[in-house]
């Protein structure tokens, strides 16, 4: 309890404003998500007059097939890059930042932030000759790997990040303890990364659950993502059923939030 | 022993032949949104092969898709420009669908069109025209030509919105300056620059994208837009002193067309799709959906009450209406360097 | 790092070199494999013919890039033009604009995140990100319900009295900033907290012990530990935003062009991929050129500090 008091204790002291400026700084991030929340519930067409509540967009998009499945794809595949690419960030960040350098690793970390660095089109339309000049044709698959690409400098970067000031010594102590290398990972190390290999994760989620350009070069039938969807709207107008499914995911996301909340709670 | 064999082969045969059957599906990749889910599901019925819809942005991602080879779609809709580039690539199916019993009922502007002289690779889906809509609440002077988009009165100064897109604007200065579309003469070009140059101060954006401009125009944030006759009705039911002009220029016109892309899986379902779907009450289906015109002769029974009035749908008689065409490599350069000059 | 030296060329040495490659073999592979070939690719394709009807017909020239500055002339000669440098050069000014923007403001809030109790973090962290489940078009929509001069916030405004007329809040460069901003805070503010979630609180202690000033104690004990994660927030944000083509069409109205048009137009509308693949290739070689400049110094940097 009382290092905990005592943090409060500093903030206060050292750095007064933050904590409001940081309650503005939500609120901004929270200000477009609730207009959308709250014009999901719109009896209206249109998105500009607000008339009454209603469930109505909810049952349009249930009722929308392609909308539904849209939807899903998109979490399916955003669910497997991100996973994927933050297992090979992890073990990239580690590699490129612990032990003894080897040659061309400055050359390695240039390559890792490759995908950044390219326009999403350049990349999607070189994938696409890619992958049919390969022959490849995997469905979700095609589309899953070239998430993970992209996916890599931004689950790299914040591991990397985390990686570069942490103290090596609990780990030459563990080590000392005659724990062996695995234990020592997966005991020290691990536990010490996680703040940046979660940051990486939601970075590389997110990422991918918004890519549009890439995902649209390289989805196949049946693979439509919900950007792709949305996107393709633009034709005729986006409709609020969007809306409801947005709302609907951002839902999704809440109760996900909540039971890592409940499990981490009951764990401790 | 033997016989036995064989008539479980047989049964396993017939079983597989039965699934597969029951498993016809066809893969369609349109804009999101030109399929109501209540036309989906009447042709799942009626038919018994399940439709998987994909969706696309634009004209040009279709052509790359389809250009790097087999993605598994039966049908697309590509914009009637692009028919030409598609069978000239050699991306399509040929099915002859002039030979087609529902041809016939096809609206006559529309049968062997300049962009499929023999009718043998596309059916048009749904059409429209592209014009300027206006609101009559702030200007109510002369509205009879396109000098009032180009060189806009006082009221609709900075209140503008002009498509997103070189070749809707650049179709449209040409009808207004009387220049052929798709120009390879540089000095025509120049004449188009300097005419949207001389607009661009009054305009306040420039967007492509239907639900933003609908919503705009109603919310009263812009005045006056280049925008398509369906969707012009849809922002008039927000906000009615909205006004759909035919200026004595001429109209342009788009037309987007259902083709069977080479390498179909399923060509046999993709023919039995458009068939149903140029079938005047599902075609009228579609155009209640979409708020377009439709294709088809024979729709009007099954039409929506304010379609059949709407005019924004209702082409005047003696209106000019101009096909937009597949332009060429000089052109394409030319409209290209126009835009960047323009947007830089 | 240093605290246990080991001799170079020794057994332990290799057997670390080797488990480092180790490490990065699988991101190096998917790159390689997935990344690398295609850039190949569109470097082939930078050095062909444009089909006017898509794609590249298989014949060399090198027009993609003289066309970067210089426009072929009526009598097939060419005249230099500067379009294309006013639209890198206006990409690259709110890019950096953006980075400096989303920098001043996440740093603050991540600095108040790695103070809050622990259990509470991982609540904060994954508050900031849930509003990018919502699809970016869907959000940036959202923003100009809020914007426009109907819009909720001059509304409000209008209400309260405080103003006569409606401000211009939608189409400008503030507009298309503001949506940058918020498309990007995640990406500096994760980072950033991720370095600084370990900040020891006695190094805090100790230097209000000697009486440093709360902007000294930022500036010489928070910064420092921050670097790194600034390092990458700003990397993070800065390089996509040159390829942003969402908030300048919505936000600023699309009066303008940006990189992130320029080349995407080159595939869609244009028809010119060569070209296409030109700009995105010197784009992607400047930007290296920069991150490398970058991680140079930063090495030189530690290797000084270090070497004492």
């Amino acid at each position: 309890m009382l290092p905990l008091f005592k943090r409060r204790r500093l903030d206060i002291q050292h750095f007064p404003g933050f904590g409001g400026f940081s309650f503005l700084f939500y609120l901004y991030l929270y200000a477009p998500i609730l207009v959308l929340i709250l014009y999901s519930f719109n009896a209206n067409q249109s998105a500009t007059v607000w008339t009454s509540f209603s469930l109505d967009w909810y049952r349009a998009a249930f009722n929308n097939q392609a909308l539904r499945s849209a939807a899903g794809n998109s979490l399916l595949i955003a669910v497997c890059a991100s996973v994927i690419a933050t297992v090979i960030a992890t073990l990239a960040a580690l590699g490129t930042s612990r032990g003894a350098r080897f040659k061309g690793m400055r050359l390695s970390i240039g390559a890792i932030m490759l995908p950044l660095v390219l326009p999403e089109i350049v990349v999607g339309v070189a994938t696409l000759g890619l992958f049919s000049s390969i022959g490849l044709s995997l469905g979700y698959g095609n589309l899953i790997i070239a998430h993970t690409v992209f996916c890599i400098p931004f689950a790299y970067l914040p591991i990397r990040a985390r990686l570069e000031d942490m103290d090596l010594s609990l780990e030459q102590a563990a080590n000392d303890l005659y724990a062996g290398p695995w234990r020592t990972f997966t005991k020290v190390t691990l536990p010490l990364l996680m703040p940046g290999i979660f940051s990486g994760l939601m970075l590389a989620f997110i990422v991918s659950l918004d890519n549009f350009v890439i995902s649209m070069m390289v989805s196949q039938a049946g693979t439509t993502t919900l950007p792709i969807f949305i996107f393709g709207m633009l034709r005729m107008g986006v409709t609020p059923d969007v809306n409801a499914v947005s709302t609907l995911i951002l839902a999704v996301s809440v109760l996900f939030v909540s039971l890592s909340f409940l499990l981490g709670k009951s764990r401790t | 022993m033997h016989k036995s064999i064989t008539a479980i082969a047989a049964a396993m045969a017939l079983g597989l032949a039965a699934t597969a059957q029951a498993d016809q599906s066809v893969n369609v990749i349109s804009w999101s949104g030109y399929f109501s889910p209540q036309i989906i599901e009447k042709f799942e019925k009626q038919t018994g092969i399940k439709v998987s819809v994909d969706s696309y942005d634009s004209n040009e991602t279709l052509l790359a898709k389809l250009k790097q080879g087999g993605s598994g779609y039966d049908v697309a809709i590509p914009s009637h420009q692009f028919v030409p580039i598609l069978v000239h690539e050699n991306l399509l199916e040929r099915f002859d669908p002039a030979k087609q019993p529902y041809y016939a009922n096809l609206s006559d502007n529309l049968k062997k069109p300049s962009w499929d002289p023999e009718g043998g690779y596309s059916v048009p889906f749904i059409w429209g025209t592209t014009s300027v809509v206006l609101d009559t609440a702030k200007y109510n002077g002369p509205m009879d030509s396109y000098s009032v988009l180009f060189e806009p009165p006082k009221e609709l100064q900075g209140k503008i919105n002009m498509l997103d897109s070189v070749s809707d604007v650049m179709d449209t200065a040409s009808l207004y300056l009387g220049i052929p579309l798709c120009s390879e003469d540089p000095k025509q070009v120049q004449q188009i620059l300097n005419l949207l140059k001389a607009q661009k101060p009054f305009v306040k954006t420039y967007s492509s994208k239907a639900g933003s401009i609908r919503e705009n125009l109603a919310a009263g944030e812009t005045s006056m837009s280049l925008f398509w006759g369906g969707s012009s009705l849809r922002a008039r039911e927000l906000k009615p002193s909205l006004k759909y002009l035919y200026p004595k220029e001429g109209v342009m016109a788009w037309v987007d067309n259902m083709v069977i892309p080479k390498g179909a899986n399923n060509p046999e379902a993709a023919r039995a799709f458009i068939a149903f779907m140029s079938q005047p009450e599902n075609s009228a289906m579609t155009q209640n959906f979409l708020k377009h015109q439709s294709p088809v002769k024979g729709t009007e029974a099954f039409l929506d009450a304010d379609l059949k009035t709407a005019p924004e749908l209702q082409i005047p008689e003696g209106t000019k209406v101009v096909f937009s065409q597949t332009c060429g490599k000089d052109a394409i350069r030319l409209a290209d360097r126009l835009w960047t000059n323009l947007m830089r | 790092m240093n605290s246990r030296p080991i001799a170079p060329g020794s057994a332990l040495e290799r057997r670390r070199a080797l488990g480092s490659l180790l490490g990065v073999s699988p991101a190096l592979l998917a790159i390689g494999l997935f990344l690398l070939v295609p850039i190949l690719i569109i470097a082939a394709y930078s050095l062909m013919q444009a089909n006017p009807y898509g794609g590249v017909d298989q014949v060399f020239s090198s027009e993609a890039y003289t066309s970067l500055l210089f426009e072929r002339q009526l009598d097939d000669s060419l005249a230099f033009t500067d379009s294309y440098l006013i639209i890198a050069l206006r990409s690259v000014g709110i890019a950096t604009a953006t980075t400096l923007i989303t920098l001043l403001i996440g740093f603050p809030v991540a600095v108040w995140l790695a103070m809050q109790p622990i259990r509470r973090r991982g609540l904060l962290i994954f508050l900031i990100t849930i509003p990018f489940w919502a699809n970016l078009l869907i959000r940036t929509y959202a923003w100009i319900l809020l914007l426009r001069g109907t819009g909720v916030i001059n509304n409000s405004l209008l209400g309260l009295g405080l103003i006569q007329q409606p401000l211009p809040l939608l189409y400008n460069d503030g507009a298309v900033l503001l949506g940058l901003v918020y498309t990007y805070a995640p990406f500096v503010v994760l980072p950033i907290y991720a370095t600084l979630e370990k900040m020891d609180m006695r190094l805090l202690e100790a230097a209000q012990d000697l009486y440093a000033g709360r902007l000294r104690t930022l500036r010489k004990v928070v910064l420092p530990i921050a670097r790194p994660g600034i390092l990458a927030g700003a990397i993070l944000t800065f390089v996509p935003c040159l390829g942003a083509m969402i908030a300048p069409e919505l936000l600023g109205g699309g009066t303008k062009l940006m990189l992130g048009n320029l080349i995407f137009r080159q595939f869609s509308d244009a028809r010119n991929w060569p070209f296409g693949a030109a700009l995105a290739l010197v784009l992607m070689a400047a930007v290296m050129l920069v991150l490398m400049f970058y991680a140079m110094r930063t090495e030189r940097l530690r290797v000084a500090r270090e070497g004492k």
